[in-house]
């Protein structure tokens, strides 16, 4: 429509118009609902800080752990990270299956030593003074092997020691401490031989006797405990898969934040602040079965079903006035010159108050099939990680009721033109820890945050609804 | 970097100052367009507050794009609509093309100074009223109307139209009624 004169010189007389306001008063009247405001923003901003501090944080513990898993000790009914089970023998001891160090535990009766360096002279060198080979009838050992094993792949308890046999042998050895270096010295007192640990040294002290007295056998003392003091052991071997199924249920509760937006050029404004002064979330609870796998590395992978429903109050109470007039009434009389009486006919104010009052419990109902990928660090029965998860909607069900823009109640339970059937993906991120409480039975806490990018609303209304929640899940899971 | 734009950005950050100043610089303007709506002066400072908190709440969501006081004034009409009923407007004959065409004397006018206007449009029914701010001085047309107040957009040009008749007969019979009492000076 044409704006003529009439409209154009209303909006100019009008539309630069200024009232004055007591702006002290009107400050002090609205100061504590924008701090209240202020807080809330800043809070929100520091709970999301908080949130992506703590994720990396475990995702950094996650790798560093990794990185360093000698950190880690493992009890003797969990799986360790070698991929081999361990058994306590008769002793208590653990032995570990895999460990090289059977190359000490071998029967080996009777080692004979190359004599072509028996008469060497003192060397500063220690690997000169350790013949390159010492052959036994069953086993091929280099001295390479000698240096390293007894301090890297060695157990605890299985010490390979070297039994000299001949009586006469009286060792003299001195070890001398220098600079953090052990040092040592023949009986006259000259620099034999420098080595960096304990085993290098035993393994010199030895060569050193070997040298003074040509015939020398040298008796495993593992071997010779084995075959002599307690009887043979037969340990079971058996080779653990490099996956673990597991199935479990969970549960949980999450506290909701929602937030409506206009899709178009603000044009409902009016609406959007009725919905928020109307509605408000209250919480979700979630139930979910999951079966999951996980690698001997510590990553894992899940898939389940999820049923969760958001519950949200609608409430409503306002007065409203009603102000109206009836046309073409008798609002009085007036007399004439000649005294007659007249109706005067005009409007008359019809005004009615009434209450709108409404209050009703909105639920939002999903079914859902999330996907996982994460990580987890075993500490002992312990365990922390962190996952990500894909959540994919199938079904979105409404029920409820809501106000429009003309304060009228509508109904959204079941089909209707504002919600949708079915939901795009979400994304979920948590962090998690479990304790273990049989060999088969783990108990999880998880704290989670989940993001539906995509609002619930249909196209064609003018609102976008959108959620995100975070909350804290508890499940049970049996390990296969 | 304006003024205006340091004081929005300092809004946004939450400060203080700067929102007293925005108070400051935009709240007469704003009880303007409130004491337009309202039915009277204290609904006026309710609307003014209502406007001036969901300003400071969505003040993040204003990027720069188109000017502050058009979108400070949008979030103030708005705002003030809520307090409105908008059930009056149910049922509502549409009168377009019944109402006839009125001649514009353009020396009726000129006399009546903005106070004047005001009270004028103060004394329509508030329904006329309201569809005659938002039409006229407020630039929204009859389809954005009939949306933001849940009615149909014949009814927005026909109640626009009743207004304006309403008015012009205002305007004329104060216009003859002052002329009676010069004359009779």
């Amino acid at each position: 429509m044409k704006k003529d004169f009439f409209y154009n010189w209303h909006k100019d007389k009008l539309q630069n118009h200024d009232v004055d306001v007591d702006v002290d008063a009107l400050w002090a009247a609205i100061e504590p609902e924008v701090d209240g405001i202020n807080d809330r923003r800043k809070k929100r901003k520091g709970f999301y800080l908080f949130l992506f501090g703590l994720f990396f944080f475990v995702l950094g513990a996650g790798f560093m752990g990794l990185l360093m898993p000698s950190l880690t000790s493992d009890p003797a009914h969990i799986t360790n990270t070698n991929n081999t089970e361990t058994f306590a023998n008769k002793e208590g001891t653990q032995i570990d299956i895999n460990n090289n160090a059977n190359l000490y535990t071998t029967q080996t009766t009777k080692t004979s030593v190359d004599n072509a360096s028996t008469n060497a002279t003192p060397k500063t060198n220690s690997s000169t003074l350790i013949p390159s080979e010492i052959s036994s009838s069953s086993k091929k050992v280099s001295h390479d092997d000698i240096r390293r094993k007894p301090s890297q792949d060695r157990p605890q308890n299985i010490t390979p020691k070297v039994h000299l046999r001949p009586e006469r042998f009286i060792s003299e050895t001195k070890r001398v401490k220098h600079n953090s270096q052990n040092t040592l010295l023949n009986p006259t007192g000259s620099n034999l031989a420098s080595a960096n640990n304990e085993s290098e040294i035993a393994v010199s002290e030895r060569l050193t006797a070997m040298e003074t007295i040509p015939l020398l056998s040298l008796q495993n003392v593992s071997s010779s405990l084995a075959s002599e003091d307690l009887p043979s052991q037969e340990i079971e071997l058996k080779k653990k898969s490099d996956f673990q199924l597991s199935i479990g249920l969970y549960s949980g509760l999450a506290f909701v934040n929602r937030s409506l937006s206009i899709k178009n050029d603000d044009d409902a404004d009016a609406l959007l602040q009725l919905r928020e002064s109307s509605e408000k979330s209250l919480e979700l609870i979630n139930q979910g079965i999951k079966i999951g796998v996980q690698h001997k590395s510590g990553f894992f992978g899940s898939v389940g079903f999820q049923y969760a429903r958001i519950a949200e109050r609608f409430q409503f109470d306002e007065d409203v006035l009603k102000s109206d007039s009836i046309p073409n009434q008798i609002i009085g009389f007036s007399n004439n010159l000649l005294g007659q009486r007249n109706p005067i006919i005009g409007a008359v104010p019809n005004n009615t108050e009434f209450e709108l009052e409404y209050d009703f419990f909105n639920n939002y109902h999903l079914l859902e099939i999330p996907l996982t990928l994460g990580y987890t660090k075993r500490l002992s029965l312990w365990s922390v990680g962190v996952r990500g998860s894909y959540v994919q909607n199938i079904s979105l069900r409404t029920k409820g009721r809501i106000l429009n823009s003309s304060y009228e109640v509508v109904n959204i339970t079941g089909e209707n033109d504002i919600f949708k059937n079915k939901l795009s993906a979400s994304f979920e991120g948590a962090v998690l820890t479990s304790y273990r409480l049989a060999p088969r039975i783990e108990l999880g806490l998880e704290v989670y945050y989940r993001h539906i990018p995509d609002s619930i609303t249909r196209s064609q209304y003018v609102l976008d609804q959108n959620y995100d929640w975070i909350g804290l899940n508890t499940s049970l899971s049996y390990l296969f | 970097m304006n003024v205006e734009q340091t004081l929005i950005e300092n809004c946004q950050k939450g400060d203080k100052k700067s929102q007293y100043l925005l108070v400051k610089q935009y709240s007469s303007r704003m009880m303007s367009i409130c004491s337009r709506y309202a039915r009277d002066k204290a609904m006026a400072k309710d609307m003014l507050q209502e406007s001036l908190i969901l300003v400071f709440r969505h003040i993040h969501k204003f990027e720069g794009k188109g000017s502050f006081e058009g979108w400070i004034r949008k979030i103030t009409v708005r705002a003030s609509l809520q307090w409105v009923d908008k059930k009056w407007y149910r049922n509502e004959q549409h009168l377009v093309g019944m109402l006839p065409e009125q001649k514009i004397d353009k020396e009726n006018y000129i006399h009546h100074d903005t106070e004047h206007i005001l009270k004028m449009i103060a004394s329509l029914p508030e329904k006329y009223k309201i569809v005659f701010n938002l039409f006229v001085v407020d630039d929204y047309s009859h389809a954005e109307i009939a949306e933001m107040l849940g009615i149909k957009e014949a009814t927005s040009r026909s109640n626009l139209l009743r207004a304006r008749k309403m008015l012009q007969d205002k305007y004329t019979k104060f216009s003859g009624s002052d002329n009676i009492k010069i004359n009779a000076l």
